[in-house]
């Protein structure tokens, strides 16, 4: 995609990309410090709770936007550039 | 395999995939779900069994290969709410490894007569009830209790057979309760649901484990009573051919007339 970079919608998106912060589900955040609990007291699991909560909703819920949005790229048709690319 | 022979490498890989593999996300989820319900075990094991749970030993987290199982603490409390508060179904007895019951897996622990081989395992004075309540042929009754009179078609009006047993006295006082377990409706969650109806559907939490220990503590008490029940009847087996004369003067009458009320004869 770079070499659309500066050129209309698509500058825009990949600006949009890079400057997206890194981001990981927290449900995938959360369960990978539950891999380790062997080594938690009871005291940190019980205190898990409220995370537990927002994770399980909030990851199911940016899980079902990814899936959606993987669904209408897949179902996007191609349209022509009205600009000819570099070198042609 | 012996606790000192050294790991394969092939269970050592398995091992470190199972631990380092990134799951997919609606894995997470349901890894997550298991650990919300866990925790809400695990507090009530605190809640009920506080002496035990600050002397256990067992683990809290399940096992690698087992994440959205039982973990060990959870499976210890399933044990000890089956032993002091009431009776539940155990995972190990019940489920695969890695899977969890969706709610209190409570035992039903109804009087079952729907086989023929249940039926004649139990002892004659049930057998009695089951007839009495309509579980039985009209032909297989005579083999049953052979003096007794044929068991009359029709609607029984059950506060006139209460009225009728209480003034016999004796056994028969408490004879209406034979036919309340039979006819599973005692009003006790424990004695009314039998294994081909829905498993009563309840959420582990703390209302729920109160309400279902006093609920077993009375199930106990009218389980005492029914063997003790039956227990005398089956000492005093002419009473069981009383017994049907009493359900046969039950019968409702039809408004207006002497005729019992009787619906296959309308």
């Amino acid at each position: 995609m770079d070499q659309f970079a500066g050129r209309g919608a698509h500058a825009n998106i990949l600006a949009a990309l890079r400057a997206a912060p890194r981001h990981v589900n927290p449900a995938i955040t959360l369960e990978r410090e539950l891999a380790d609990a062997a080594n938690l007291t009871l005291e940190q699991v019980f205190a898990l709770q409220p995370r537990l909560a927002h994770a399980v909703e909030q990851g199911a819920e940016e899980a079902r936007a990814v899936d959606d949005a993987l669904r209408a790229l897949r179902a996007a048709r191609a349209v022509p550039t009205p600009e000819a690319p570099d070198g042609f | 395999m012996d606790s000192n022979t050294p790991p394969t490498i092939g269970a050592i890989t398995r091992r470190l995939q199972t631990r380092y593999r990134v799951p997919p996300v609606g894995e997470a989820v349901e890894r997550l779900e298991a650990w919300r319900e866990r925790i809400v075990l695990l507090q009530l094991y605190q809640i009920f069994f506080p002496e035990q749970f600050a002397h256990s030993h067992q683990s809290v987290a399940p096992g690698l290969d087992n994440a959205t199982g039982y973990a060990d603490r959870e499976r210890e409390f399933f044990a000890l709410v089956n032993m002091h508060l009431f009776p539940v179904a155990l995972p190990e007895d019940y489920l695969p490894r890695g899977e969890r019951f969706s709610e209190i897996p409570v035992l039903t622990q109804a009087v079952e007569w729907f086989s023929d081989e249940e039926f004649s395992q139990l002892p004659r004075p049930v057998q009695v009830f089951v007839a009495l309540v309509g579980g039985m042929d009209a032909m297989d009754w005579n083999t049953i209790v052979p003096s007794a009179p044929a068991i009359l078609n029709g609607v029984r009006d059950m506060q006139h057979f209460r009225r009728l047993c209480r003034r016999a006295g004796g056994v028969f006082t408490d004879a209406p309760l034979g036919l309340d377990m039979l006819s599973y409706s005692t009003g006790n969650l424990f004695l009314d649901s039998t294994s081909e109806m829905e498993t009563p559907s309840v959420a582990w939490d703390a209302d729920a484990v109160h309400f279902l220990t006093a609920e077993w503590r009375a199930a106990k008490k009218l389980l005492d009573r029914f063997n003790r029940l039956v227990d005398r009847f089956e000492q005093n087996p002419g009473a069981l051919v009383r017994m049907t004369e009493l359900w046969n003067r039950a019968l409702e009458k039809t408004k207006g007339t002497d005729e019992p009320h009787n619906p296959d004869n309308r």
